[in-house]
């Protein structure tokens, strides 16, 4: 699978940048950082900035440097809903040329809301499983732009019993191989096989499916085109994945006896 | 959010859409939100609600509805949409947030939010579409920059341009295109204006003139 991504930046890893909110009052938080930067040798005067990113807003702040790591204005994040689940961004950036480089990033990671709506509901392990109101849509999924962003089941706030839907045996069977596909699709084909980095979610998505259905290379030309036969392969491919997939958890079996259950 | 909750904001003496929201144009239309806002002191946590903007929408619609311009059909315009690809695109929220986000600098969203309320736009797409785009004072200077015609009040020919052909080379959607990529690189929300225009690719240089 085409891989990405070296532009000499350093991959900050989860575990050496915690960000934690703590509560205030009145649905306004305090980013917490805890930062481990001397493994990666950063020079002492880069500026550390942090990034929140909801739904709707990028909220970010400069925590000072690696000489002098901290807050040093405001930091209060306010009006955030646990509808809309909340990540962390960490950048090290080199100020001393003038222009920003990115010297180190952390990528991505939630820092706030739901994983899945109230209690029970089931985390797939390719697809995060929310409720909203969709009319008279049962489901749809939804594929987010970034590829450090995990595709979204979403369904429908509204139908009895929403939350613990997804891991209902019947719905399982009969829509997860559908969500699989289209995620697959939607990584690959539909992203024109744009190539993503190594550690996103996308690139374990991709890996998840590979070790269901070991794959070859699918081929971007050289000016950024894709080669038809290509796009055939891929979706053969995700075909074999989808197939493997229903075979190792059983989804026609548990189909007929649950249909079949319910029918009596 | 619950009807007491819409009560609170709707029943603040001043509040009154149908009469304070200007859709003269976009920008207009954004600004006055925007001041209507401000005035009632509508929070940060009430506008991020989608119940708001489709109480909006509905309040407005009879206005919006004669008004001409090459909107779709899409549901994401007319009803907000909770994950932000989708959000931005409301025709009321999509502008409104530009606007906020630089409400002190206004000149910096005009080729954002030039035009009819109703007509989307491939210029907004390609940047309002993305958070880090839409919030950067240097990606949104250096589009200005390129695209917008001071003289005339308006995007530039071309600007637009999709496909393959040498036309589309230096357009909008290639702008968006390569300042993602720059963004792997460069931290863009810090980067000025002109920093970034000297970081673009040749194909850009015919519009820098």
């Amino acid at each position: 699978m085409p891989r990405l991504n070296f532009t000499g930046r350093k991959r900050i890893r989860r575990e050496d940048a915690q960000v934690n909110l703590s509560a205030i009052g009145n649905g306004s938080y305090k980013p917490e950082l805890a930062l481990n930067l001397t493994p990666y040798d950063f020079p002492s005067s880069a500026k550390i900035r942090l990034e929140l990113i909801n739904r709707e807003m990028l909220w970010r702040r400069g925590f000072g440097s690696i000489a002098t790591p901290g807050f040093k204005g405001p930091s209060v994040i306010s009006g955030l809903s646990a509808d809309a689940p909340l990540y962390a961004r960490l950048k090290v950036v080199d100020s001393s040329s003038g222009t920003a480089k990115i010297l180190g990033l952390m990528r991505k990671v939630r820092v706030f809301g739901r994983i899945a709506p109230g209690q029970g509901a089931a985390t797939q392990s390719f697809v995060e499983v929310m409720t909203e109101d969709l009319g008279q849509q049962v489901w749809r999924l939804e594929l987010p732009d970034d590829d450090n962003e995990a595709p979204v089941l979403l369904v429908n706030k509204h139908i009895e019993q929403a939350r613990t839907m997804a891991t209902d045996p019947l719905f399982r069977s009969v829509v997860m191989p559908v969500v699989l596909e289209k995620v697959l699709e939607g990584i690959l084909v539909e992203s024109n096989f744009r190539k993503f980095d190594e550690d996103s979610v996308w690139s374990r998505i991709l890996q998840f499916a590979e070790r269901l259905s070991p794959a070859d290379a699918v081929r971007q030309l050289p000016d950024g085109t894709i080669d038809q036969s290509d796009v055939r392969v891929a979706k053969d491919w995700i075909q074999d994945t989808v197939r493997a997939w229903a075979v190792q958890h059983e989804f026609a079996s548990h189909f007929d006896s649950n249909w079949n259950r319910g029918q009596k | 959010m619950n009807s007491s909750e819409l009560g609170a904001i709707v029943g603040v003496g001043e509040f009154d859409p149908k009469a304070d929201v200007n859709l003269s144009s976009r920008m207009e239309m954004a600004r006055s939100i925007n001041d209507l806002f401000q005035r009632c002191q509508v929070s940060p946590a009430e506008t991020a609600k989608p119940e708001l903007w489709a109480w909006l929408t509905v309040t407005l619609f009879d206005r919006l509805k004669t008004l001409k311009g090459k909107s779709s059909g899409a549901f994401a315009i007319w009803y907000p949409e909770s994950r932000w690809t989708r959000f931005y695109r409301h025709v009321l929220y999509g502008p409104w947030r530009v606007y906020r986000l630089h409400s002190n600098e206004p000149e910096l969203v005009q080729p954002l939010l030039h035009g009819k309320v109703t007509s989307h736009g491939e210029f907004f797409e390609q940047i309002a579409a993305y958070q880090e785009l839409a919030q950067s004072p240097g990606v949104l200077g250096a589009a200005r920059a390129l695209y917008w015609n001071e003289e005339k009040g308006e995007l530039r020919r071309g600007h637009a341009a999709k496909g393959e052909h040498s036309d589309a080379t230096g357009s909008v959607r290639r702008f968006s295109a390569i300042v993602q990529q720059l963004a792997l690189t460069w931290d863009i929300s810090d980067i000025s204006a002109d920093e970034l225009l000297e970081l673009l690719p040749t194909e850009f240089d015919r519009w820098k003139s």
